[in-house]
């Protein structure tokens, strides 16, 4: 039971150092706020719980033009759109007093309202429709819609009502340059008989039928194993990445009590007593474990109370999966503590097993090599495991895979840290 | 006085001449930083994995696999079944499947129409649909092509009853008047596809933007990131400094007739340089391997660097000052560093704290960075942001000379 007063002594030593231990429960604190301030609100920015379609604000001067209308719809498909703001948003972002909003339902103010929403990164872009849209098209003269995207946001929030709206814009276009062209047609009289061509051109200039649906429509699913409480929101879909990347920053504190300790001589002093090696480092990795464990519990604790964070049904999983993956982390840590890397070093190549772990956008970003080597990342596992619990709401059985896979990271850096550690090194 | 500055930094630079790993992680971990975020958004926009499932066998379906294949932005791995992909993406091995039903190709040819499926991860929806925006992009033509498609045969359908009362045409004139058509029709789309009708302009939200190029997040990220690294060497500053205290050499130093400000500022000059050369190769690499933009202004960017550098030899002084152990350092300089990093949005542009991140060299390091990078300014672009920079470093470095002990 040596490693148990090893433990006692790192947990009294901590205890007793006030400086230290305000900085231990402030670091998560520092993690989870900001976080939790800029995405928990729940409203302006990104995904609620109450709707998950990704908000586009249409202002459109061109009133009942048929192509805006046919825009619009178009853009309805995969997007929601919006062409009014609420009178509450106008004067959350100050517009109330403006000259143009002395009329609250005139387009003017709509279009300040949007763009002061998308410059505030509330949204990531919009569409503004210009006077005479439709008629221009009719006429075949060129047009242009404008999208203003937000200069300081989100490059794949951007990516995607960028997609969506060229596409738009793109299949109103060729339809309606196809119809006015009549070429085809033209073309065709050369061998048609007369009556052919006229009835065929009477129906290639005839409206639409009023049923008619867009030939190709998207719709969205989600998996079957989903089973959420409320759909997640961006706050949600944000804490998980972090989390993981937070956690590796913690093994920092063990990194440096083992150098304070090999610099001092009171390893060389415990191997004097009849303790063995790995009692010894099982100790201090028990005390750091228990440290992270905290840390990691004030976070989630504080999301949780304060924000609304859910943490999945089924707490067990959870704290299994935290306690893997705090041991991981804190098992690298001993590792370098063993090769005497510094923990500022340290921390760099750590930000980038959380790069291509997924931990600050999906993996599915990158190319194939990345994604293979970051299946060797424990970043990635963890990743996966906390989605799954926090986000995708499984259970237990479903992150075993990730919990044993970090445990086995875990358990190839204390074996590492055991063989290589130089207890008798001065620092 | 300088040459005893010089004494010291000469020191200071042969203590970490020893330590080779330094250096490599200085170097390599930026590399392959850069390396990482330059083949994800080197090109512009990342290409998306993605899975696809086609249940059609028709012609249509097979135009869309065409045209997803092809696009540049998606790279997609196809799935034998809907099964397999609801399997998949439900454990997050992709955010995303696409989808084709069986009745695809047929549907399309009616007047309900067809439905592509994009199946989506909840728990990374926001940055999966992404997919939908890059999904519709790709097969714009085959949309246009199904839309006339569908079109021309109703026509037709409908003339051939007009014309032969009721009787249609023979099956094989009515396939050979659609194909011939379609074709003529074809030569329309790649005219009207090279020159758009409807031209959709880019434009920056906010009022003064001389770029009007939207950003990408390797501009974003990349200047993010090179400072939150570069703070890290902060600590190991400190560090020496606390070691140096704890082992006496300070107060030897302090018999020689040095001043103390002499002391501490040939301590902080490696780091000056180091964290000024960090900046720099990262930067560097940036640009002549994955061609990111480093705005048209030497001056301004070394300004900002120094600046930089300037803050951050700084901050390590005022840690050092503060502190009492090395376990202390560690803990409190990784606190306040990814804070400042959190708070003043240099690690995520969604993520930042309006006000409190005013406080943060970070904020006002990135604002120079953006001004540079993404928005093609000069030496007018940097002036406020590295004015602010050198006062905090002002400030630090009178706080930690004013607190530090020798001894």
């Amino acid at each position: 039971m040596n490693w148990i007063s090893v433990f006692m002594n790192d947990l009294r030593r901590v205890m007793k150092d006030r400086a230290e231990l305000v900085t231990l429960f402030l670091l998560p604190l520092a993690f989870i706020l900001p976080i939790s301030f800029a995405l928990g609100g729940g409203d302006g920015y990104g995904m609620t719980a109450g709707n998950h379609r990704t908000e586009l604000p249409v202002i459109n001067y061109d009133g009942t033009g048929t192509s805006s209308v046919s825009l619009i719809d178009s853009l309805g498909e995969s997007l929601d759109v919006e062409q009014s703001f609420s009178a509450d948003l106008r004067d959350r972002l100050g517009l109330s007093g403006d000259p143009d909003c002395a009329n609250a339902q005139s387009l003017a103010c709509s279009e300040k309202t949007a763009r002061a929403l998308v410059r505030r990164s509330g949204r990531a872009g919009m569409v503004v429709i210009p006077e005479g849209f439709s008629t221009a098209i009719e006429q075949g003269q060129k047009t242009t819609l404008i999208f203003y995207y937000d200069p300081a946001g989100d490059a794949t929030r951007r990516m995607q009502l960028e997609g969506v709206v060229k596409g738009a814009a793109a299949k109103i276009s060729l339809t309606t340059q196809l119809n006015q062209s009549n070429a085809q047609m033209q073309s065709l009289s050369t061998f048609a008989p007369e009556a052919f061509r006229q009835s065929l051109e009477q129906q290639a200039n005839a409206p639409a039928l009023a049923d008619q649906q867009p030939a190709v429509q998207f719709t969205e699913l989600t998996p079957s194993s989903y089973v959420p409480q409320s759909y997640p929101d961006t706050y949600q879909q944000t804490v998980p990445g972090y989390t993981v990347m937070y956690v590796f920053f913690l093994i920092a504190y063990l990194n440096a009590s083992i150098r304070e300790e090999r610099h001092f001589g009171t390893f060389r002093r415990l191997l004097s007593t009849p303790i063995s090696r790995p009692a010894l480092l099982g100790g201090k990795l028990a005390a750091a474990i228990f440290i992270g464990m905290v840390q990691v519990a004030i976070m989630f604790g504080m999301g949780y109370l304060m924000f609304g964070l859910e943490l999945g049904h089924d707490w067990l999983a959870l704290f299994l999966l935290t306690l893997a993956l705090v041991t991981c982390a804190t098992a690298i840590g001993l590792a370098s503590g063993a090769s005497r890397i510094s923990s500022g070093i340290l921390t760099a190549p750590l930000i980038i097993g959380a790069l291509l772990g997924g931990c600050m956008f999906p993996v599915d970003l990158m190319p194939s090599f990345l994604r293979t080597i970051g299946l060797f990342m424990p970043h990635t596992h963890a990743l996966i495991g906390y989605q799954n619990l926090m986000v995708r709401g499984y259970g237990l059985v479903e992150v075993l895979p990730q919990i044993g896979i970090l445990l086995l990271f875990a358990a190839v850096f204390f074996f590492y840290a055991v063989k290589r550690f130089d207890f008798l090194e001065e620092a | 006085m300088i040459a005893q500055i010089w004494s010291v930094t000469r020191k200071e630079f042969r203590i970490l001449a020893q330590q080779p790993s330094l250096f490599a992680v200085l170097l390599l971990v930026p590399f392959l930083f850069m390396w990482i975020m330059g083949s994800v958004f080197g090109g512009g926009s990342p290409t998306v994995a993605v899975f696809l499932v086609n249940e059609d066998d028709g012609a249509g379906s097979q135009q869309v696999v065409a045209a997803l294949n092809n696009a540049g932005t998606l790279e997609v791995t196809a799935l034998s079944s809907r099964a397999e992909a609801d399997k998949k993406v439900g454990k997050g091995e992709r955010m995303a499947a696409i989808i084709i039903p069986a009745d695809f190709s047929a549907a399309i040819q009616t007047k309900e129409g067809g439905k592509i499926e994009v199946m989506i991860d909840p728990a990374q929806s926001e940055k999966a649909k992404i997919v939908l925006g890059l999904t519709q992009q790709a097969i714009t033509r085959v949309i246009v092509d199904a839309e006339v498609s569908r079109g021309i045969k109703t026509a037709i359908n409908q003339s051939a009853s007009t014309l032969s009362s009721g009787g249609g045409f023979d099956p094989q004139i009515q396939k050979f008047l659609e194909t011939a058509i379609n074709s003529i029709v074809s030569v329309q789309v790649d005219a009207a596809l090279a020159d758009p009708l409807i031209n959709v302009e880019m434009k920056s939200a906010a009022e003064q933007d001389a770029s009007n190029r939207p950003p990408n997040l390797m501009e974003y990220l990349t200047p993010g990131y090179s400072l939150m690294f570069v703070f890290f060497l902060a600590e190991t500053l400190a560090g020496t400094l606390l070691a140096e205290r704890t082992t006496g050499t300070l107060r030897r130093l302090m018999a020689a007739p040095v001043p103390r400000a002499a002391i501490l500022l040939g301590k902080i000059i490696p780091y000056f340089l180091l964290t000024a050369a960090q900046l720099l190769i990262l930067l560097g690499v940036a640009h002549f391997i994955f061609g990111l933009s480093l705005g048209r202004s030497v001056p301004a960017m070394l300004l900002t660097v120094s600046a930089c550098g300037a803050v951050l030899s700084g901050f390590g002084i005022m840690i050092a000052a503060l502190v009492r152990s090395e376990g202390q350092i560690s803990g409190l300089t990784t606190l306040i560093i990814l804070l400042m990093a959190v708070v003043s949005g240099a690690m995520f542009p969604s993520i930042q704290i309006p006000l409190v991140q005013l406080a943060t060299p970070h904020y006002w390091a990135m604002m120079a960075f953006q001004n540079l990078i993404v928005r093609g300014q000069g030496l007018e672009g940097v002036a406020l942001p590295v004015g602010v920079l050198l006062a905090m470093a002002a400030i630090l470095f009178g706080i930690g000379l004013s607190r530090f002990k020798f001894e």
